[in-house]
């Protein structure tokens, strides 16, 4: 007994991620749903930047820049940055000039749930959606977090009733020096190359704030969310090119308000919202470029309209008004688009299908449409198809980031993408889902060198994906769970015949949990990735890279944990991620979190 | 119950299968020509070298910070040499000259010149010009940055220690590069390149101590030098930088300045306006030289400046470098054709100059992998079929070119 229950504190796991608010829902992750075809997961908002366990476990591969608060982005079965739409509580957090957001502005610290929809649908490539657990609990949570490379972090969320409601307000802020240690790579088997070297330029500094109210009254539901975070920071460069003195700042802001009602059996909801960006980065002599931007859009929405015996719908419509602003110039989409969703009862199946257009003014229609067919019980089975078309960017048809040339000759890009996924669920101890897809791009889209000097984008011609995922969760006591997840991805685009660029062949993680999540507990988490193309000819690899992290957190008194977590325990300190760029070798961190 | 003797001898053949399978001996490096060899990040230069009577490579990747040797024709990695970052400052090696067992590499980012052992892999001297350039009028930069190496940052230069060296050659224990005293790069129209005059520095194995000799050059930005027999040329591109109507151009005059190897003396000076020359080949009778903005390539004969077009010369596109090739009918160039991933084989009669043969290094096409830097391969190399390396910039690889395509 004894020796289970050291055991148990020696190698206690922390599924979630290393330091799990206890306000958050501290469930054993489970297999993600397969009725809509997207990944979901109970999680925490990792402290240090974004929760890599969460994205892993949910098939999506990490690129960063390296160390705490960095800037980063995800690939999700190899498409990322633009091809990727990212939103909190279904107000879009997307930036309206088409450049990819990093990942650290999204709100972690406010979220309790992360889901990942992988593959074509809404968007291109898939989406990141974050969302609360509870929206109407009244709960108050702080935490304070430190760490190596003078990282520190502090956030808090105070949740407090209202008349048939709730109002939240939440603040993030983080810093950290960035500067850390690292080995040139070993990418040519046999360097010789051990001098530790360091990643200058490399601070970080971030902050964020949620504003969100909902009430009713009545029949009438009000709700209102106003979002923004900042970034700033240094470029650091590539590995053994470091930038001097090289700037980026970069901020979103994103709101809508609305109301819904409820007529009959259908929900009549109309939103409007907005949300603007500023990006710049300026050198040691003067500013390099500068962008800002911002959309206004309303959406008019009925939900669960009957339309006949075990027969519904959504309907939709909505209107933007998207420009951006740079050097002087001035450029503007104005768009108009509707969509439906149906689901029928087909016996013991269930068929989904959805319909959306949109016309643009300066791009040709985009059409996109799903259908699902779906089949529940302990087997539960799940088939689906999906077209989504994706606009190109006012970035990629003006360039107004100044930085490479636009191309106004750019078409939209297609994707076709067919997925069947299995999911088991016997009772509580194992679970398992496995995902299978495949699918073409046609005239992807690609930064290409049109000289030596310039780079514009181009329609580059078809290219094709598939792969296989699988998520296995074997939970045999409360105080002891362990959860693997492997993704496969072959690819290959047809204009180079290399596979698609920073997409790796494989990536897998494997958690392992020691001790209740209630109580004191302790993680191990190994996440690994195969080499990948950091170039569009799939000549230049990134190396595979396996990397663990150690946490543990316990009880220091009622509402009030206390956790450390290590990461990157054996000390890699030649990985690089997908784009060359160095990862650091071990990090200590300690957190203090206060919940009631 | 005993196995039957069919599954054992099933078993058997299988496990023998397997056994030839792995156990097959890798063929020696000379017996494997690969035709494309991935390198680092940013390959900007490729020179051939022997080790242990072996050709090799040598390959500076810039974005990695060190030189990569490479066996032939096998691609496999010889040694490499990394050049750490000093005070925050890549070392970015930018090129490459063999003689003999030692190698000159420019780090252009740390403003010096490395002699290398590279077949050890081994550093054996980091040099620097200690001469100081007197600037009248003094150049002006937005960001004060000690140029004149007196330990204080300024904003008016009036002096300046040779900087950012790029071009090199060596051949017989001395070396001679450029310094392009590039101090900040035109970013913009408001905004164009801060540059001093070009300087070309002699350094030599025995000197005795003394460091390397320059003088400075009648223009600016020298990019590129040729050394053969007597001659030695330098290059300037002149300053380059955005304007108005595109995205990067020249914003004066460069020129081909041909040099006494022995006193650094100029003695001649070819003008050639907008052209940006890149590397010049120096053949028996003309020099050959391409354009780093547009398609053409220029011969320079007895004074002149004759440019013939290789494709439309409005667009942007570049002939980074021209290599001599002996042959028998006498000397010709090899020169890179970036954007169409393309070798051109350049004939240079007495009174013309015409591509004679197009030698494909890379599919080209809309995602072309940009042929950038050319060496002709000497005879160790060409006894294992290889006849010339190209490295291709934007892929990051090295295209080895079979001897049968040369002439």
């Amino acid at each position: 007994m004894i020796a289970a229950a050291a055991a148990a504190a020696l190698l206690g796991v922390l599924m979630g991620g290393q330091t799990a608010p206890p306000s958050t829902t501290v469930s054993a992750p489970r297999p993600a749903p397969i009725d809509d075809g997207r990944a979901a997961l109970d999680g925490d908002a990792l402290a240090l930047a974004v929760p890599e366990d969460a994205l892993g476990a949910l098939g999506a591969v990490l690129l960063h820049d390296g160390g705490p608060f960095s800037p980063s982005r995800v690939a999700v079965r190899g498409l990322s940055g633009v091809r990727l739409a990212s939103s909190f509580e279904g107000l879009a957090l997307d930036d309206p000039s088409g450049l990819h957001v990093d990942l650290g502005l999204l709100p972690w610290a406010f979220a309790d749930q992360v889901d990942v929809q992988s593959g074509a649908g809404p968007a291109l490539g898939g989406a990141v959606r974050l969302a609360r657990a509870d929206r109407d609990r009244p709960a108050l949570r702080a935490r304070v977090l430190v760490g190596e490379l003078a990282s520190a972090r502090a956030q808090g969320m105070l949740t407090t009733a209202l008349r048939d409601g709730a109002l939240t307000v939440g603040a993030d802020a983080a810093s950290t020096s960035g500067a850390f240690s690292f080995l040139p790579a070993g990418a040519a088997p046999g360097a010789a190359a051990t001098t530790p070297l360091v990643r200058a330029n490399n601070d970080q500094q971030r902050a964020s704030a949620l504003a969100a109210a909902h009430t009713r009254m009545g029949d009438l539901h009000l709700e209102g969310l106003v979002l923004g975070a900042v970034h700033a920071g240094g470029v650091p460069g590539f590995a053994l090119a470091p930038t001097r003195g090289l700037r980026g700042e970069d901020g979103l802001v994103a709101g809508s308000v609305g109301a819904r009602v409820q007529l009959g059996a259908a929900s009549v909801g109309v939103q409007a919202g907005g949300r603007g960006s500023h990006r710049a980065t300026e050198g040691p002599r003067d500013a390099r470029s500068a962008v800002q931007s911002r959309a206004l859009g309303v959406t008019v929405t009925a939900a669960g309209v009957p339309l006949g015996d075990d027969v519904d719908a959504d309907l939709r419509v909505l209107g933007s008004d998207t420009s951006a602003r740079a050097a002087a110039q001035l450029y503007q989409r104005v768009a108009a688009g509707a969509g439906v969703a149906a689901r029928a009862r087909l016996g013991p199946a269930r068929l989904k299908v959805r319909a959306d257009g949109e016309a643009l003014s300066d791009v040709q229609p985009l059409f996109s449409g799903e259908a699902r067919l779906e089949l529940g019980g302990p087997l539960a089975v799940s088939l689906g198809v999906a077209r989504a078309e994706r606009a190109p960017t006012m970035a990629e048809l003006y360039a107004p980031s100044g930085l490479v040339l636009g191309n106004p000759l750019l078409t939209p890009e297609r994707a076709h993408d067919v997925e069947l996924a299995l999911a088991y669920r016997p009772g509580r101890v194992v679970q398992a889902r496995a995902v299978a897809f495949a699918g073409v791009i046609d005239d992807a889209i690609a930064y290409l060198n049109q000289n030596a000097f310039e780079i514009a984008p181009v329609n580059t011609g078809p290219a094709w994906r598939a792969g296989a995922e699988s998520l296995v969760v074997v939970e045999p006591t409360p105080w002891c769970a362990l959860e693997s997840s492997i993704a496969l991805l072959a690819s290959r685009v047809d204009a180079t015949g290399a596979p698609l660029p920073l997409a790796p062949p494989w990536s897998s993680r494997l958690a392992l949990r020691a001790g209740e999540r209630a109580a004191a507990n302790m993680s191990v988490l190994v996440r690994a990735r195969g080499p990948a193309a950091s170039n569009a000819y799939g000549t230049l690899l990134a190396p595979a890279v396996a990397l663990v992290d150690l946490a543990a957190r316990a009880p220091l008194a009622p509402g009030l944990w206390g956790s450390v977590a290590l990461m990157n325990l054996l000390d890699v300190r030649d990985a690089r991620d997908q784009n060359q760029l160095p990862l650091p070798g071990r990090l200590w961190f300690a957190g203090l979190e206060v919940a009631q | 119950m005993r196995p039957r003797r069919g599954s054992c001898a099933i078993v058997a053949a299988l496990v023998a299968a397997l056994a030839c399978l792995c156990c097959e001996p890798t063929p020696p490096c000379a017996r494997r020509f690969v035709p494309s060899i991935p390198l680092g990040t940013v390959p900007n230069d490729v020179a051939f070298g022997v080790c242990a009577g072996a050709p090799v490579a040598l390959v500076p990747a810039s974005g990695d910070g060190r030189l990569d040797v490479l066996d032939l024709p096998c691609g496999e990695l010889h040694s490499s040499l990394p050049f750490p970052p000093e005070g925050g400052r890549p070392a970015t090696p930018w090129a490459v000259a063999v003689d003999g067992d030692r190698a000159w590499v420019t780090l252009q980012g740390q403003h010096a010149v490395v002699l290398v052992d590279y077949c050890a892999g081994a550093l054996v001297a980091e040099l620097r010009p200690e001469d100081v350039i007197e600037l009248d009028p003094p150049l002006h930069l937005s960001a004060p940055e000690d140029v004149d190496g007196d330990g204080e940052a300024e904003t008016e230069v009036r002096r300046l220690s040779p900087r950012a060296p790029e071009a090199v050659v060596a051949a017989g224990g001395v070396a001679f590069a450029t310094f392009t005293n590039l101090l900040e790069a035109g970013l913009d129209v408001a905004h164009p390149p801060v540059i001093g005059p070009g300087v070309l520095a002699r350094f030599e194995l025995d000197a005795d101590g003394e460091g390397p000799r320059t003088a400075t050059l009648p223009c600016t930005n020298p990019q590129g030098l040729a050394w053969h027999d007597d001659a030695l040329w330098v290059s300037c591109t002149g300053p380059l930088g955005p304007t108005i109507d595109s995205t990067v151009a020249a914003l004066g005059d460069g020129a081909l300045v041909r040099v006494d190897p022995s006193t650094l003396a100029t003695l001649e000076v070819i003008a050639a306006g907008s052209f940006a020359p890149g590397t010049p080949a120096i053949l028996d009778h003309a020099v050959v030289v391409g354009s780093l903005l547009r398609p053409a390539l220029a011969r320079i004969v007895d004074g002149g400046f004759l440019e013939t077009a290789v494709g439309d010369v409005r667009e942007i596109d570049s002939v980074f470098e021209c290599a001599r090739i002996d042959a028998a009918v006498g000397a010709r160039a090899l020169c890179t054709h970036f954007s169409r991933d393309r070798l051109l084989l350049v004939d240079v009669p007495i009174d013309d100059l015409h591509v004679a043969a197009e030698l494909p290094v890379g599919a080209g096409g809309a995602i072309f992998r940009g042929a950038q830097a050319v060496a002709v391969a000497p005879p160790a190399a060409r006894e294992l079929g290889v006849g010339a390396a190209v490295v291709l910039g934007l892929s990051a690889e090295l295209a080895l070119v079979p001897v049968e395509l040369l002439p």
